[in-house]
């Protein structure tokens, strides 16, 4: 119990250290959502195990912090008509139901240091009913490394017109990334379909 | 020499398939093969190779041993849609759903879906005339008649008649029975679509009236055969894959 104790109170401390080692500094939100994710885990970790566990909840809590954080900051890059999509990829005829297509995947540059930044980049194309003006499509994408999922950037539905869409999600690589070659999947979903597509990138120091 | 042939004879008969002479034609393959590309431009299919699509690739596989006459390469597609949904565009080329992969009970009614399919393609139904239908007409090898109706696929327009849907489950049951799956999978399975609230191009509940007529006295089969291990394959990666999303 004491040992617990203790255990718990170290975690409390690692969280207190790193949220104070932050709030000085003009921070983004990934980083913010970084220290709060950081907090947390310390906290949990050191409540449930050993003061092993809050370093290793400290861990885990910043990355998580980190997704959470990148959520919101996918940004659309370009957009397409209805017309232009269809002159670009050669659709001929309205649908009957909502179809999302991803056309293309990228990551840019396709090796990084740690420290740097990743461009996610994800293009694809939304098909409507015409009785449709809108739908919602959420994109989203995962970090992968040796097949094991590393972080998850989760998008909030937006609503979407009919035509082709270009999203950008900078990935800000961490400074102690182990190098090597990084998959990211893109998602995109809208209606009853969903398109994944993989691109890659490495970590070189 | 007289038995021996008469015996050579009868074994033709009965081992060469209905079908052989429904080759496919021209015009089905020049329309198949530009359906083909706009579709792999437009719809999110799972690519080549992966698990779910081996899957329902190997099922094809058994039910197309027993269709060697019609010098057809069966060819499986995936779109990743939930709705339940299965088509072709001639040439041996079949399109299956996610929601369709997820709602089959087992590797028979999986089976039923892809031979029903099979049976558009060797009753002739895409080796029609294209006049009157315009190009993206005749998904489901539809003849434009006119009891048959019409149903949307994306951007693709169906036409659809019963008496070749009929008729396709009827070739169908002869495929699945000649390849070891229970041909009563195909009457179980428009059961279960006919109240199912799904799109209404599968007619299920003629279907399932005229399935009832084709397979009545035939007994159950005594014992089932497995799913096959890439079929629950096919069903375990699914069922990751939605659990994760």
């Amino acid at each position: 119990m004491k040992t617990r104790s203790k255990a718990a109170v170290v975690g409390v401390t690692l969280s207190c250290v790193v949220l104070t080692g932050c709030t000085g500094g003009s921070y983004s939100t990934t980083e913010t959502s970084t220290v709060g994710g950081a907090a947390v885990g310390a906290l949990v970790g050191g409540l449930l195990g050993g003061w092993q566990w809050a370093a290793i909840g400290a861990a885990s809590g910043a990355a998580l912090g980190w997704v959470t954080g990148k959520a919101i900051e996918a940004q659309e890059i370009s957009s397409r008509s209805t017309v232009q999509d269809q002159q670009l990829y050669g659709y001929s005829a309205p649908s009957d139901s909502v179809f999302v297509n991803i056309n293309s995947a990228t990551s840019s540059p396709q090796v990084v240091a740690p420290g740097g930044v990743v461009d996610v980049v994800t293009d694809y194309s939304l098909a409507l009913p015409q009785s449709m003006s809108q739908a919602s499509v959420t994109a989203s994408s995962v970090l992968m490394k040796d097949g094991e999922k590393v972080m998850e950037f989760k998008g909030q539905p937006v609503p979407k017109a009919s035509g082709g869409y270009t999203i950008k999600l900078p990935v800000n690589i961490p400074a102690e990334a182990a190098p090597g070659t990084y998959v990211i999947e893109h998602n995109v979903s809208a209606g009853s379909t969903y398109d994944t597509a993989q691109s890659t990138f490495v970590v070189k120091a | 020499m007289n038995r021996l042939l008469t015996a050579a004879l009868l074994w033709l008969c009965l081992v060469s398939p209905a079908w052989a002479q429904t080759a496919r034609c021209e015009a089905e393959v020049r329309r198949a093969a530009t359906t083909l590309g706009q579709i792999h431009r437009q719809w999110p299919l799972r690519p080549t190779g992966d698990r779910v699509e081996q899957g329902a690739q190997y099922v094809a596989a058994r039910l197309g041993r027993y269709t060697a006459g019609s010098g057809r390469i069966w060819r499986v597609h995936i779109v990743r849609d939930s709705k339940l949904n299965a088509f072709s565009i001639g040439d041996g080329h079949i399109f299956l759903t996610e929601g369709m992969l997820r709602f089959v009970a087992n590797e028979g009614e999986l089976a039923a879906v892809i031979a029903h399919e099979f049976g558009h393609h060797l009753a002739g139904h895409f080796c029609t005339s294209a006049r009157k239908r315009g190009f993206w007409g005749g998904l489901f090898g539809g003849s434009g008649e006119e009891n048959a109706t019409r149903s949307r696929v994306g951007a693709l327009t169906a036409i659809v008649d019963p008496e070749k849907e009929r008729e396709a489950d009827r070739i169908a049951t002869i495929v699945l029975d000649r390849a070891g799956y229970d041909p009563r999978h195909a009457l179980e399975l428009a059961m279960r679509m006919a109240h199912s609230g799904s799109a209404a191009h599968f007619q299920y509940r003629h279907r399932v009236e005229a399935l009832q007529e084709l397979l009545a006295g035939r007994p159950r089969a005594s014992r089932a055969p497995a799913d096959s291990q890439e079929f629950r394959e096919m069903k375990r990666t699914l069922w990751q894959e939605e659990a994760l999303r």
